[in-house]
């Protein structure tokens, strides 16, 4: 088996509420191996993008350990996290989150040049990416004037921006119909089988079936992590 | 702050124009405001400071430390000023005496001058002449020579070499007797205390006395004296308060520290209380716009910060655009700010007995600079609210009540 | 300015009465500031001189303080004054040598009858007693010119700081309407007319500027006494800098709200303009 690009050992993320602590994710453990296309699936509130929000570094356990590319990020610092998403992880969110003030090209280069890329560098990196996403002929359009999959297809150039070793979606079809769903899901297994490891939350049972190893959730536990 | 960070901010601003225009002209105007108070604070110290270097005397001398109108003459002043001038720090003692005449016009109507006597002997003289010749220290028959401001000339339709008659009004709680004295004018000046309605004259200090009917050597209301170069005023003040005590002298930078605590005192209040005012209204008003902007924006620093942007990154951001904000309004406000001290001050000139050289509004490169640094300050304290939301903005809590609604 | 003004008052401050006790000296009026300045009290004995040295110096009696006309035009000057009867003024500064000195005065106030025979009478007297200068005081002086610019002065400074109240307000409402645009595109979607809207919109301008306006008001007015004891405490004087009266009120809520209206007509009026189908998308 490859290496881990991330594991959880026995994570618990509790929300304090003011009817009680709520548990969102239970004495969790998973592992992610270089290479996988995993889906996390599962009713609403089960806990699944909780899960993926802490994999992606952005939320931290209540109790555990998470380890990226073998290394115990729980007790790093807001920046050394930051730095961290920056190079190692890629967030594709359900709402795309482009800045509109942007172009799609500038959206794209956005990341790189917060990584310090250098002008050339990034623009010639974000045209490969546009094209990668089949949005060659979109570059200097705003998010306005796209539609909901071709913000998607930039919001994953985006993600890929600074050559991610995870990249990670959280619900990235809920804002699409169906069709356009499934080209987005393409675009991922083209992503994957390109190197990148993708984790993928949805509760489309039929987005999870195309996915090679499928973690199903229910109250903050995983249930089935089955790989087929 | 790199230039990405500008950039970003320069874009977040530009994506909510109309937002940031109003934004940029409301700090513009409460800028304008700013400007013309810091203006305002120092413009009559200023102004009147130059008016008192304007004549090169450096030093005045008295006989008590008292307003104008309540202060005695000094007494045997010709000895008094020969006793200055031969001090060592001294270069040159001129002789004032003070007063008023009254002058008939060409259409029988009288009018109320100001009357000067000076010491015709020295070399400066508190006025500028522009026109015609100087008082000389020797008579070359006729009538003594007088010189005039503009506006008398005008008023009385007068030129070099015409001639007029005065009556002097000049003792204090003592009526003159003196019969009128005919004057033919030498010259016209400028007296650079004379406000815009000011009719004045001077004369040599004997043709003074003989208009208003008093001993030419016997008093003088003031001593203006030159220090001589490398000494300076300090030294020339100490050696005349130490030769003598009964006189009190003062330098121009003692004079401007005086008025600075008396004189228009009102106008530095004022600007103070304005100055607080406005600079809390910029405050607010660009809180406001931020915090706006920054709560609309929630879940898209959110994306930003998991997306790899640092905290130092997103708060730096919100700064840069306040900075931004402030400083295009604070530029703009320069020239706005100009323009209104200009009307500002053609209102406020109509007070009486304002010097028309004195203002009200002086430009100093050190009200340029407060007004940068309050500004800058306004724009961090304002950015402070928005900047504490963004840096404590939970990502993943800001993402998942995204989701949610 | 008073006659006494002119005179340079020089205070030695309080001795004690001789004995045997010779008759009482005279009774003068001291300022309130003079009485504090040099530690006064009613019924001191002082020694006043017409000169700085303090020659031909004269004792008086304290009979009363008083209170100087405030002055805008001597802000911030100290008004270290006293008042003598005229015969005791002369007495103090006119010239022994000069027996005709007690009997000269500076001027002569004049109060006619009939103030518009002023020039009749100016004639009348020049040729009654010949010398004597003759001036109609106007019936403003300086210190009202002085109350008139001020009063400009600070016309002006409330139009600029109405200009940027404005402006905020616009900001203010601008937001306001943006953040209600979701809502605004439900009303239009589900079938309300922009008229409905507009009055709607209207009618929270109205109150938000009503509501401002008053406030202002009430702030001023708790503002006024702070303001007036700050400045006369710093002045030692008993001018009045702030009097929030009724018409100044009404003049600013008759500006604030008009202002607040145009301000959410002005800001509302691009949401209002646009399809129900073009606000509902971002």
């Amino acid at each position: 088996m490859s290496p881990p690009v991330v594991e959880a050992r026995g994570v618990t993320r509790t929300f304090p509420m003011p009817a009680g602590p709520v548990v969102a994710v239970r004495d969790l453990s998973v592992t992610i191996a270089t290479g996988e296309f995993v889906s996390i699936c599962g009713p609403s509130g089960c806990g699944k993008s909780t899960l993926l929000h802490i994999l992606g570094c952005v939320d931290t356990p209540s109790s555990g350990e998470l380890l990226v590319d073998g290394r115990d990020v729980s007790t790093l610092g807001d920046a050394a996290r930051s730095a961290l998403r920056l190079s190692k992880i890629g967030f594709v969110f359900q709402r795309f989150f482009l800045l509109p003030m942007l172009t799609a090209a500038e959206n794209v280069e956005l990341p790189q040049a917060e990584a310090g890329v250098s002008r050339a560098e990034r623009r010639s990196r974000t045209s490969a990416l546009l094209d990668y996403v089949g949005l060659a002929h979109r570059t200097h359009h705003r998010p306005s004037q796209l539609s909901g999959g071709e913000a998607q297809r930039v919001a994953i150039a985006r993600a890929l921006a600074n050559r991610p070793r995870l990249l990670l979606a959280d619900e990235p079809t809920g804002e699409l119909d169906q069709a356009t769903g499934q080209q987005i899901v393409g675009l991922f297994e083209r992503v994957h089988a390109d190197g990148t490891t993708v984790v993928v939350v949805t509760h489309d049972p039929a987005i999870a079936a195309r996915t090679p190893r499928m973690l199903s959730m229910r109250d903050g536990r995983i249930e089935d992590g089955a790989s087929r | 702050m790199s230039a990405k960070v500008w950039a970003f901010a320069l874009r977040s601003l530009a994506r909510q124009p109309g937002r940031a225009i109003l934004g940029i002209l409301g700090v513009a105007a409460v800028g304008a405001l700013l400007f013309d108070m810091l203006l305002l604070s120092r413009g009559l110290l200023v102004s009147f400071r130059a008016l008192l270097d304007s004549a090169g005397f450096d030093v005045r001398v008295m006989a008590a430390d008292a307003p104008a109108l309540a202060r005695p003459r000094i007494a045997e002043a010709e000895t008094a000023a020969a006793a200055i001038r031969a001090l060592p720090d001294v270069d040159e003692v001129a002789s004032l005496r003070l007063g008023n005449a009254i002058v008939t016009g060409p259409d029988g109507g009288t009018h109320d001058i100001f009357f000067i006597g000076a010491d015709a002997q020295t070399r400066r003289r508190p006025w500028i002449l522009l026109e015609g010749r100087d008082l000389g220290a020797s008579d070359t028959g006729g009538p003594p020579p007088l010189v005039v401001n503009r506006r008398l000339a005008t008023t009385l339709r007068l030129r070099p070499g015409s001639e007029l008659t005065l009556r002097g009004d000049c003792a204090r709680g003592v009526a003159s007797a003196a019969p009128p004295v005919r004057f033919r004018v030498a010259g016209f000046a400028a007296f650079p205390f004379d406000d815009p309605k000011a009719m004045t004259a001077a004369a040599r200090l004997a043709d003074f006395g003989r208009t208003c009917g008093l001993d030419e050597k016997s008093d003088a209301d003031l001593f203006l004296v030159a220090s001589r170069e490398g000494r300076g005023p300090e030294a020339a003040v100490r050696a005349i308060r130490a030769l003598r005590l009964d006189l009190h002298a003062f330098s121009n930078e003692e004079i401007v520290a005086r008025f600075q605590q008396v004189g228009f005192s009102y106008f530095r209040q004022i600007s103070a209380v304005l100055s607080t005012i406005t600079l809390f209204f910029g405050f607010l008003l660009i809180t406001v716009l931020l915090t706006v902007s920054v709560n609309q924006r929630f879940a898209e620093i959110a994306a930003l910060r998991a997306l790899g942007f640092t905290r130092r990154r997103v708060v730096l951001d919100v700064l840069a655009q306040a900075v931004l904000l402030v400083g295009a309004g604070g530029v703009l406000s320069l020239p706005l700010g100009l323009a209104l001290a200009r009307w500002l001050e053609s209102i406020l000139h109509a007070m009486p007995e304002i010097p028309a050289a004195m203002h009200f509004f002086a430009f100093e490169p050190r009200a340029l600079a407060t007004h940068a640094l309050l500004l800058a300050l306004t724009a961090v304290l304002a950015a402070l609210y928005p900047m504490r939301l963004v840096s404590r903005l939970p990502i993943a809590a800001t993402l998942r009540s995204e989701m949610v609604t | 300015m008073s006659i006494l003004s002119a005179l340079f008052l020089f205070a030695t401050g309080a001795v004690p009465p001789p004995a045997p006790p010779p008759p009482d000296p005279p009774a003068i009026l001291v300022s309130r500031q003079l009485l504090a300045s040099e530690h006064l009290a009613l019924g001191d004995v002082i020694a006043l001189s017409g000169d700085p040295k303090g020659s031909r110096a004269r004792e008086f009696r304290i009979a009363g303080v008083y209170e100087p006309v405030p002055d805008p035009a001597r802000l911030g000057m100290v008004p270290l004054e006293a008042r003598l009867h005229l015969s005791d003024l002369l007495a103090l500064i006119a010239d022994p040598a000069d027996p005709a000195a007690s009997e000269s005065v500076r001027s002569i106030g004049v109060k006619l009858v009939s103030p518009a025979e002023a020039s009749a009478f100016m004639r009348d007297l020049t040729v009654r007693v010949p010398g004597l200068l003759l001036r109609e005081l106007a019936a403003s002086d300086d210190s009202d010119v002085t109350f008139v610019v001020l009063d400009r002065f600070h016309l002006a400074i409330s139009l600029v700081t109405v200009i940027a109240s404005s402006i905020f307000l616009l900001a203010l409402m601008v937001m306001l309407v943006d953040e209600r645009r979701d809502t605004v595109a439900v009303l239009r979607l589900i079938g309300l007319r922009r008229r409905r809207i507009f009055i709607q919109v209207l009618a929270e301008g109205l109150v938000i500027a009503l509501a401002g306006a008053l406030f202002g008001v009430l702030l001023a007015v708790v503002l006024e006494g702070g303001f007036n004891r700050f400045f006369q405490w710093r002045y030692d004087t008993a001018l009045v800098f702030v009097r929030v009266t009724p018409a100044i009120a009404a003049r600013a809520v008759s500006v604030a709200v008009p202002l607040g209206i145009l301000a959410s007509v002005a800001a509302s009026w691009g949401l209002l303009r646009r399809g129900a189908m073009a606000l509902a998308r971002r």
